[in-house]
């Protein structure tokens, strides 16, 4: 019994799911009522789930180290910085929520910006300046030689504020630097889009063979 | 007082570590200086970024259309490791504000994160106070939180293009997997499309679909470049000097490896 009420229930499920399925997919022809459905029930669905785990983390982090007893009291801190963020809807005592966004903000950019150092500049220097172009085979010299040529002309497109630098014969630096750039995104569309066409038949494959249950 | 537990000799600084701090220090520095000589009237000469020349043509083309301009900096949010390109995206998104505050254009702007959804509403409010349209502000209107699940967000920005049919879509900050999804819905409506991220691998769907792309740096340049702030324009000022530095140290460090010399890698590895 109990095993036919699971059978019956993912029946359900895979019937939902193909449902939806088209229903999104049916926004390639054009805006429709179907879409329009499947759209609102996902976004429901997700505000829903998000404020759900919102509470869960205003619980876990917020309320469960003070109350009922003290486990932290360094966690009243995000408690006040949460809160002020609510004085948005205040009428007079809006501006509040400006502090607690400025927190947010400022801490966040400069952790990135800290990590980023380390991670973007310093370690792409020090594997920039061990490559050596008298070691390996030809291909390898060559494909050093490319990978030099491309970090120093794609960096050197990446200055603003010196206009002179993009002027007269050094402007061809950056163009050349663009060039590398533009063959990289390209080799990087095509390895995504046959990702994507591998999702596509992914979706294929459930609503054929779970679905519509066709003989594979 | 110990904080969650960890000890407060957690705040040493790391063997290897010690090059980011002088780093970061003469950042701040040399910034700080940028800042005194803007003030004294100083002014870096610019090079020109294609993509946020063109913003002022969405908007001329949404007001000549009669239709409105959309513009999302993604579901990031203003914590994590992308929240320095949702900053850039606001930069951009409070210029467009103004503009079509200017031009009497409607601005639906599509945010998937709560924090991001009242900085964005602070910035809309300043852009119609700044060009003396506050009566004419909607931001309960304007500024949408959708959700912050990734192709919820997605469907939810295509039934935005479909049904509102923008003249114009801007799109400034981090993406991953929905860019594409954007790019290719307001193209199909024909909407004139400026779009820009750091995230690499979306960078490719941008320049093939969009009619201007801000590629990677670029758009950490746009605040600075697009309000000609004191401190944005000396930030971006260290950077360029920081890139002529490296790009320096690369030529001279290749030189002296080729020569025997680790010098410069056991420098960086300070």
């Amino acid at each position: 019994m109990a095993d036919i009420i699971t059978e019956i229930i993912t029946e359900i499920g895979i019937w939902i799911a193909a449902f939806l399925t088209i229903a999104i997919v049916s926004v390639v022809y054009r805006d429709n009522p179907l879409f329009k459905f499947a759209e609102h029930t996902y976004v429901g669905a997700a505000a829903g789930y998000s404020f759900a785990v919102a509470i869960g983390n205003i619980r876990g982090y917020g309320i469960e180290y003070l109350y009922p007893t003290l486990k932290d009291p360094w966690y009243i801190v995000p408690l006040i910085i949460g809160v002020l963020m609510y004085f948005r809807y205040h009428r007079t005592l809006y501006w509040l929520f400006r502090y607690g966004i400025a927190i947010v903000v400022g801490t966040s950019v400069t952790a990135a910006f800290v990590r980023s150092i380390e991670a973007d500049v310093l370690t792409q220097l020090r594997s920039t300046i061990s490559i050596l172009f008298t070691k390996g085979d030809a291909i390898t010299i060559l494909g050093n030689v490319v990978l030099v040529v491309a970090f120093i002309t794609s960096l050197y497109y990446f200055i603003f504020t010196f206009p002179s630098l993009h002027a007269g014969s050094l402007g061809y630096i950056p163009r050349i630097g663009r060039w590398f750039m533009m063959i990289a995104f390209g080799y990087s569309f095509a390895t995504t889009v046959v990702t994507r066409i591998d999702l596509f038949v992914g979706r294929l494959n459930f609503l054929l063979f779970e679905w519509l249950k066709l003989p594979a | 007082m110990p904080f969650n537990g960890l000890p407060l000799d957690v705040l040493q600084i790391v063997a290897g570590r010690y090059l980011d701090l002088v780093v970061l220090l003469v950042i701040w520095v040399v910034t700080i200086l940028g800042v005194n000589m803007l003030k004294r009237g100083w002014t870096p000469k610019w090079r020109k970024i294609a993509g946020l020349e063109a913003l002022e043509e969405v908007v001329g083309r949404a007001a000549e259309m009669g239709k409105p301009v959309h513009f999302t900096p993604g579901y990031g949010g203003l914590t994590g490791t992308t929240s320095p390109q949702v900053v850039a995206g606001l930069a951009v998104f409070a210029e467009l504000a103004k503009l079509c505050a200017r031009y009497d254009v409607p601005i639906i702007c599509s945010v998937g994160d709560p924090t991001v959804l009242g900085v964005a509403a602070e910035l809309y409010k300043q852009a119609y106070m700044a060009e003396g349209k506050i009566d004419r502000a909607r931001p309960e209107e304007a500024i949408r939180y959708l959700t912050g699940s990734q192709f919820a967000f997605a469907s939810a920005v295509a039934g935005i293009a479909e049904r509102e049919k923008p003249a114009g879509n801007v799109m400034v900050g981090p993406f991953w997997a929905e860019s594409m999804m954007f790019a290719e819905v307001f193209y199909r409506i024909g909407s004139i499309q400026i779009a820009g991220t750091a995230r690499i691998y979306q960078i490719p769907f941008f320049a093939i679909v969009c009619d201007y792309v801000i590629i990677g740096d670029e758009m950490f340049a746009t605040g600075a470049y697009l309000t000609k702030e004191p401190y944005s324009i000396s930030s971006i000022f260290v950077q360029d000097l920081v890139k002529i530095f490296a790009l320096a140290l690369t030529i001279v460090g290749l030189i002296a490896i080729h020569l025997g010399s680790n010098v410069f890698i056991e420098f960086l590895k300070w």
